[in-house]
């Protein structure tokens, strides 16, 4: 399996202009770190993606948008015909924004929508839901390529009247893709959410149901695996099943210069292959932390029948949860645990 | 990437579901599709 990187993902700065309740980083506007990344510094990064043949920068933090040279960054990416992904709250895009960047179709836009202005501002604070809902009408009417992400930081609300009118209004700014997050990474302040394994069975349960119903192109992230079984038949000719990614062929970057295997482990210092500034790429990305040969995961993962295809999913998450890079997804590991598991997915239950 | 195992026997099903899943790319490595949760 080639480890050569098809994208690089990258924490542009850890400072943020909100302070989201559920931020697997410690973003917020009073977090600052010193030393961050300089433009020469993302330069020389998008200097060597080029070489390196790789395909596409994810933007990242953080709030990419609140670095004053993000403009520099992105033309720069795009003049080395580089694709650039930006994830973003949404509340500097402009028109000003939109209207300096080179080439608006190499250009793809990750904006968090959370519900509803209630739900939304009670987990990113007063006055950003209008703020992003201009914004992503912005979008739409520029026709970048989009991603709206919702994270369901608390679930009740789904089960209401207002959960429609939420879906309405995605389908009116339609996006070439809804991502909704229903578990909550146990990662930064994330670790504080305490969600109910129930609770995110129901919500997958009723996603998925309004997926088949309404045929929205509403991406799950969650493994196949724990969509119930009643579902298995549709999943059948389900082409949006998520995967998760193939964390091999993404290296990561820190705002100060740390690189390892996806983005989330440069947070881990034994997880990092060496930091820029002391190191030259070349010699970084041949070190062994990132260039994986083989795992062998365990628990549920281990005996899943797709796992040579999900790969255990989110190995950030499985990290995160039981500091092992070899441990089942949490998510399918709990729900294995209560017997929420699809039995369908299950390989071999004497092992256990 | 993950070590040889024996693969037991599966049900049709199963079969079906391998075949089918066997044939989707992972999204999180489509362009422009995320994969974190919590930021931004």
């Amino acid at each position: 399996m080639s480890n050569d990187k098809v994208l690089f993902y990258i924490y542009t700065t850890i400072s943020c202009n909100l302070s989201c309740v559920h931020c697997y980083v410690p973003s917020s506007p009073n977090f600052v770190i010193k030393n961050e990344l300089s433009t020469e510094e993302f330069k020389k990064i998008i200097d060597f993606a080029e070489r390196r043949k790789v395909r596409e920068i994810r933007l990242t933090g953080g709030e990419p948008l609140i670095r004053k040279d993000i403009l520099d960054i992105i033309n720069y990416a795009i003049s080395k015909n580089i694709l650039v992904t930006i994830e973003t709250n949404g509340l500097l895009i402009d028109n000003n924004f939109l209207n300096s960047i080179k080439d608006l179709s190499k250009v793809y836009v990750s904006v968090s929508l959370d519900g509803p202005k209630e739900v939304h501002e009670k987990i990113r604070g007063k006055d950003t839901f209008e703020r992003v809902l201009r914004s992503l009408y912005l979008l739409k009417e520029y026709k970048v390529n989009r991603t709206i992400i919702t994270t369901l930081v608390e679930k009740k609300w789904i089960y209401d009247e207002k959960f429609n009118e939420f879906v309405k209004l995605i389908q009116d700014l339609s996006p070439n893709l809804w991502y909704v997050h229903v578990w909550v990474s146990p990662a930064g302040r994330g670790k504080l959410i305490k969600t109910n394994i129930y609770d995110i069975y129901n919500a997958i349960k009723l996603l998925y149901s309004l997926r088949v119903r309404l045929k929205l192109n509403i991406v799950l992230n969650v493994p196949p695996a724990v969509i119930p079984e009643e579902f298995t038949e549709h999943m059948l000719n389900d082409n949006l099943l998520n995967l998760g990614c193939r964390f091999w062929r993404i290296a990561g970057f820190s705002s100060n210069g740390n690189v390892s295997i996806y983005h989330r482990f440069t947070l881990f210092p034994e997880m990092r292959a060496g930091n820029l500034r002391n190191s030259s790429l070349d010699d970084i990305f041949n070190h062994k932390l990132l260039n994986i040969k083989k795992m062998k995961l365990k628990g549920i993962c281990g005996k899943c029948l797709i796992r040579d295809l999900c790969n255990g999913f989110c190995r950030a998450d499985a990290y995160e949860y039981y500091r092992d890079f070899n441990a089942p997804h949490p998510l399918c590991q709990l729900f294995y645990e209560n017997g929420l598991f699809n039995k369908n997915f299950i390989l071999r239950e004497e092992d256990e | 990437m993950l070590e040889a195992i024996e693969i037991p026997e599966m049900s049709e099903l199963q079969l079906r579901l391998l075949d089918h899943i066997s044939g989707i790319e992972a999204i999180g490595c489509n362009v422009g599709v995320i994969c974190g949760v919590g930021t931004t």
